[in-house]
């Protein structure tokens, strides 16, 4: 049997596969198969062939990965420009870094004399002298941090009273700071009152109060400064529970702010919300309090698309729920071992950085 | 000053084409690029490529109709790309169980699952052939259309790939 045979048989059993074969394509497949022995043992009957195919059927309607993508165009639009930033900045590092090491050579770090030339000979000889000693520089400076803290946060939706106005204090910018983690989450009590006592508010309205405290500590014996850190929303307690939460914990969502985060300096809070099906399956992640960087919040809303949730369950039955959460992204130039700080991620500096807090 | 404003009308209008697009057919082509390349993240990396592309293309010649056979063909190519590179790169995770875990526990049907491990047997070609049309549901007139070959050698390859999928089924029996 020669090999186009084969190829034609081939041809009409994957037409038959795809239920486009003619009553006269089948009849000579079936001809072809009757004669055929090893036609027959590779390609089977037409039923046979039918049979395998409706296990791609079957496959494709078993299939429930539904996943939205979201402003395609307006992520990878912004993701360029950040690029070129990027290779902007990069690029006019290393021309300053070329014009500064050309003004060195131009000042002086070489000085051409010339010898008196011999009467008795032609040739001048030249002398090339270092004038400059080499000067070593060395950049110091303290190796920064991102200190990211994890706050459990529930936003208040009832209105609530005004925020106490307290005076800023102002910040110390020689001491050494360090962040303490807040948790916080809402305080039903104060909730529920104001709900009853407003009811029914047309439009309930975000309200923000003062929750947490930073200390600034010192490693050294300077006396320790006290700053206010106006965090949002929220009351301080423990013992949260929550109806829709990260398989794996909290510590599960774990935002990685770009490079550039560190080189903008970006320090913010940043309160999202994620909307999850009955699944468990994030759908969509909302900045409800942006923390001023994008970066900041785009790298939240990644970590927390990223994972798992267990979802919302009423009457033993899963259905979609949100998951409210913030995160505080902080700088400081000392490493702590405080509680609830999550993630230390260092910055190379001049001693390496090395990554243990 | 004007022809500024129509290059930024233009881009605008690309963009809302491409969101209508992205809208209509993301879940269908992410479905069937996971398939072809066998991980989710992948794959909507390469769905993200592909309508980025056609805004490109949208942006450049904004009298083009891209048709869903444009984004599949595109998609296509991407995935072949893909799947011709990872046989280069064996160090990337290929095993079977990596395959499983993009899919969801309600997807591990037993169909499911000879479809994935046919589909890591087969050649870049065959899997596109058979994920066009049994798949995707073009005929083999349209699928030779977006890989650029006869329908009869779409055909073939379904042949092919069913024989494939047809050892693996025999395999798990």
């Amino acid at each position: 049997m020669n090999a186009s045979v084969h190829d034609r048989i081939e041809s009409i059993a994957g037409a038959i596969a795809l239920n486009e074969a003619t009553d006269e394509e089948r009849r000579e497949y079936r001809e072809h198969i009757a004669a055929c022995a090893a036609c027959l043992r590779a390609l089977g009957g037409e039923h046979e062939i039918e049979r395998v195919a409706q296990t791609v059927a079957h496959a494709k309607e078993s299939e429930i990965w539904d996943p939205r993508l979201g402003d395609v165009v307006g992520s990878r639009l912004r993701r360029r420009a950040r690029a070129l930033r990027w290779a902007g900045s990069v690029f006019g590092a290393a021309l300053a870094v070329s014009l500064g090491v050309q003004a060195l050579v131009a000042m002086g770090a070489g000085k051409i004399t010339s010898a008196p030339p011999a009467t008795d000979t032609p040739v001048t000889r030249v002398v090339l002298e270092r004038s400059v000693t080499p000067v070593r520089t060395r950049v110091v400076a303290a190796p920064r941090r991102l200190v990211v803290t994890h706050n459990v946060v529930q936003i208040a939706r009832a209105p609530l009273s005004a925020p106490p106005v307290v005076p800023p204090e102002p910040k110390a910018r020689t001491a050494p700071r360090e962040m303490i983690a807040m948790t916080v989450h809402p305080d039903p009590s104060i909730s529920e009152t104001k709900r009853k006592q407003d009811a029914p508010p047309a439009q309930p309205e975000q309200t923000w109060r003062t929750v947490a405290q930073t200390t600034t500590t010192s490693v050294t014996e300077t006396a320790p400064q006290t700053l206010t850190h106006y965090a949002e929303s929220i009351q301080v307690s423990t013992g949260v529970t929550r109806e829709v939460a990260p398989v794996g914990g909290e510590s599960a969502i774990s935002p990685q702010p770009p490079l550039i985060a560190y080189d903008e300096g970006a320090e913010g809070t940043t309160v999202f919300e994620v909307r999850v099906d009955e699944r468990g399956v994030p759908t969509k992640c909302i900045i409800t309090k942006p923390a001023g960087y994008p970066v900041l919040d785009e790298s939240v809303c990644k970590a927390a698309m990223k994972v798992r949730y267990t979802p919302k369950m009423v009457d033993g039955r899963a259905v979609p729920g949100v998951y409210r959460d913030a995160f505080t992204f902080h700088m400081t130039e000392q490493s702590s071992n405080r509680e609830g700080v999550q993630q230390q991620i260092p910055i190379a500096g001049p001693q390496g950085g090395s990554g243990s807090p | 000053m004007e022809q500024v404003y129509l290059i930024a009308t233009e881009a605008q209008a690309a963009h809302a084409r491409v969101e209508a697009l992205v809208r209509e057919h993301q879940g269908k082509l992410a479905r069937y690029v996971r398939r072809m390349v066998g991980d989710a993240d992948l794959a909507l990396d390469i769905v993200q490529d592909v309508f980025f592309a056609a805004y490109r293309t949208l942006s450049a010649d904004p009298s083009r109709e891209l048709t869903p056979g444009w984004l599949y063909k595109t998609a296509t190519n991407t995935s072949i790309s893909f799947l011709r590179r990872k046989k280069i790169l064996r160090f990337m995770p290929l095993d079977r169980d990596h395959d499983v875990r993009s899919l969801r526990i309600d997807e591990r049907s037993a169909a499911s699952l000879d479809l994935q491990a046919a589909m890591r047997r087969l050649p870049a070609d065959q899997a596109a052939a058979i994920m066009l049309t049994s798949y995707a549901g073009y005929s083999s007139a349209e699928a030779a259309t977006i890989l650029g070959t006869t329908a009869d050698a779409v055909r073939q390859r379904v042949c092919r790939a069913m024989r494939t999928l047809r050892a693996v089924m025999t395999e798990t029996a």
